[in-house]
């Protein structure tokens, strides 16, 4: 995100982390608007469903658009991003979870999560991770399905 | 007027003290503790993460327990803070500065005490504050109309740019996201869909909890996985004696009804709560010392004041919130959300409907403090010990919580996902110096401002001025516009920098 090129030189942001929240701010409101591109406006006297919110997503696009110009002018931090695999985990564990949850019962989608998201994780090994996912998924069993009562199924069938 | 207070009290205590609204009131407190001793978990997580097992609670119990852990945080911070020198808690920056000097020096045990007493003093205080204020509060806001409404919701959400860290620029975007978020889902006039992207799930609105839990709990444990190095900790001074002096005390009487003064006053105002306050007592006691050099190598007015001040600006942010409905900060709004889960609407008629409710909160309150000046130094040794848990056991935990929580709460794996995607979001705004408080403050409090603002406007045939024409509302948006002034100006804006890189260098 440093820098986007253009034909024949490139561009530098002298702040990269204010121009990357714009465009993220940016891609979003654009995202809104086009979600509500067929949305009544209204006007001030009779509002309709769209102008709160097209408004808003409008303050937003500005907003996004001033923060890239000042991430184009204005000198600011490098953004930091050492380390992928321990958030691709994380994201697989919880993914893990939400797929297995309605079928396979509480435990063990806890204890997919536990080892999904354990792998790659500095410090942590598989046997420890094992460890602790079956005593977490022992007191969750415990806690939720026993002590509060919450309707989750403990196995498969 | 004396009687009504103690008459109100009464009822509260009466209810605060059945046996089962104690335990939730110890069990938040504990919970509270807990998560303010480990980084990286604020009490923003853990309201959201234990707002689906309230659900089985009744109400007063289950308020009594959230805000068990908002103040049981503060109390937790304040130990992380002083023996090993990490604010688990933004509001506790500043005890670092003080206490963990003592903490070196040996005096750790004194500066904990004198933080915990402070803080009791200081909620004592506010409580009796919100006993005898709530009642005329309320019945001023009893003649509010939209218009005023609105300019009260608009102070808020500009006040809270405040407290963000950072650029204001940044924390009105953040607002701006927050507002869009809440509008997703049917319009509540019209019923037309509004951003559902065609997903059936999305016509409800954004789940309060998935977004909670993906923003402040996901995001912070991909934040912290992404660092180079986890937090290593333990520079733990140690401590024989947790009796401070009769000179420390002596030193400590003042500053702490100073901090709680500042506190309970900046707790009132929206945007504000324990980290500003805490900041501005820091900087109050050190403007008024005779020998100023002795800050930031031990001075035990340092620890007192600050913490006096946090504790009574978390606790008097409970006024607006309770009294008109308006958070005072993202917390508080969180509660907002937790209290209409269980089908209580706040506002000012909410002491008269639910009387019950709001003085077992009060009385709650003041038993939780007690609780915890009871517990936390005696427990002392327990907390430090969980400082040295390693991060690659505590994470997973998190997350499965964070998990259960959210599919337990609807039963529903569509809002597993969403907490998904917002913890993704939370963590490159983060990334990108984005603050997510701000924006939950502003998803909380859109669906109000969206409906003051139609109601005014349908009141008025689409006269803005309606909102300059009334009174209250008028003085209300002069204020608004005084912060607005006020963050732009240069001398606020250089002292708001160096109150949040004292934040950084944590």
């Amino acid at each position: 995100m440093t820098r986007t090129p253009s034909p024949g030189t490139s561009v530098r942001f002298r702040s990269p982390r204010d121009a990357a929240l714009g465009l993220v701010l940016v891609v979003i409101a654009s995202l809104a608007m086009i979600a509500m591109r067929h949305l009544r406006f209204g006007s001030l006297q009779q509002m309709e469903a769209g102008f709160l919110p097209i408004t808003t997503a409008f303050l937003l696009l500005v907003i996004g658009v001033m923060k890239i110009v000042q991430g184009y002018l204005v000198d600011g931090e490098p953004i930091e991003g050492e380390r992928i695999i321990p958030l691709l985990s994380t994201l697989a564990g919880i993914s893990v979870f939400a797929l297995m949850i309605e079928r396979l019962g509480l435990p063990i989608s806890v204890i997919a999560l536990v080892v999904v998201c354990s792998i790659g994780i500095e410090g942590a090994n598989i046997r420890q991770a094992l460890l602790l996912a079956v005593l977490l998924a022992a007191g969750c069993v415990g806690l939720f399905i026993y002590a509060l009562r919450l309707p989750f199924g403990i196995f498969p069938w | 007027m004396v009687i009504d207070v103690l008459g109100n009290l009464a009822l509260g205590f009466g209810e605060a003290l059945t046996p089962a609204n104690l335990l939730y009131c110890l069990v938040g407190s504990l919970v509270g503790t807990l998560v303010g001793v480990l980084p990286g978990l604020g009490p923003l997580a853990a309201i959201a993460m234990l707002l689906p097992l309230t659900f089985s609670l009744p109400p007063i119990g289950a308020f009594i327990m959230l805000s068990g852990i908002y103040y049981g945080a503060q109390y937790g911070g304040s130990i992380a803070a002083i023996l090993v020198n990490i604010p688990g808690e933004s509001s506790t920056v500043v005890t670092c500065l003080d206490g963990h000097p003592m903490a070196l020096q040996g005096r750790g045990g004194a500066a904990l005490s004198i933080s915990a007493i402070g803080s009791f003093v200081a909620g004592s205080i506010v409580t009796l504050l919100i006993a005898t204020m709530a009642t005329s509060i309320s019945s001023i806001a009893l003649g509010f109309g939209p218009p005023e409404y609105f300019s009260l919701l608009l102070l808020g959400l500009i006040g809270s740019v405040l407290l963000a860290s950072g650029s204001v620029l940044n924390a009105i975007a953040m607002i701006c996201l927050g507002l869009l978020l809440s509008m997703v889902g049917m319009d509540p006039v019209s019923g037309a869909g509004r951003m559902t992207f065609g997903i059936p799930e999305f016509s409800a609105g954004v789940g309060l909890i998935p977004l909670t839990m993906g923003l402040f709990g996901v995001s912070e444990v991909l934040y912290n996985l992404s660092r180079k190095r986890n937090p290593d900790l333990l520079s733990y001074g140690g401590f024989r004696n947790i009796w401070p002096t009769r000179q420390e005390l002596r030193s400590s009487f003042a500053p702490i009804l100073r901090g709680t003064g500042l506190g309970a006053l900046l707790g009132i105002l929206p945007g504000g709560g324990a980290t500003l306050s805490s900041f501005v007592a820091y900087g109050v006691e050190k403007k008024l010392s005779k020998e100023p050099e002795r800050f930031g190598n031990g001075a035990i007015e340092g620890v007192a004041s600050p913490e006096a001040a946090n504790n009574a600006g978390a606790q008097a942010s409970f006024i607006p919130m309770l009294t008109l409905g308006i958070p005072a900060n993202a917390v508080m709004a969180l509660m907002i959300g937790a209290l209409s889960m269980h089908g209580i609407q706040t506002g000012p008629q909410i002491i008269n409907e639910q009387p019950k409710l709001f003085w077992a909160l009060v009385a709650s309150m003041w038993i939780g403090n007690l609780m915890l000046l009871f517990i936390n130094l005696p427990l002392v040794g327990i907390w430090v010990r969980l400082l040295k848990f390693p991060y690659h056991f505590l994470f997973p935990m998190i997350l499965t919580f964070s998990c259960i929580g959210v599919y337990g709460a609807e039963m529903s794996t569509f809002d597993v996902f969403v907490m998904l995607a917002f913890g993704v979001l939370g963590f490159i705004i983060k990334k990108l110096d984005g603050e997510p408080a701000p924006l939950v403050l502003a998803f909380i409090v859109g669906p109000m401002i969206e409906a003051s603002f139609r109601r005014s406007m349908i009141f008025s045939r689409g006269d803005m001025t309606i909102f300059i024409e009334r009174p209250i509302s008028a003085g209300l948006l002069i204020a608004t516009a005084a912060l607005v002034i006020m963050l732009v100006m240069p001398k606020i804006r250089s002292y708001r920098r160096e109150v949040f890189v004292a934040d950084e260098n944590e």
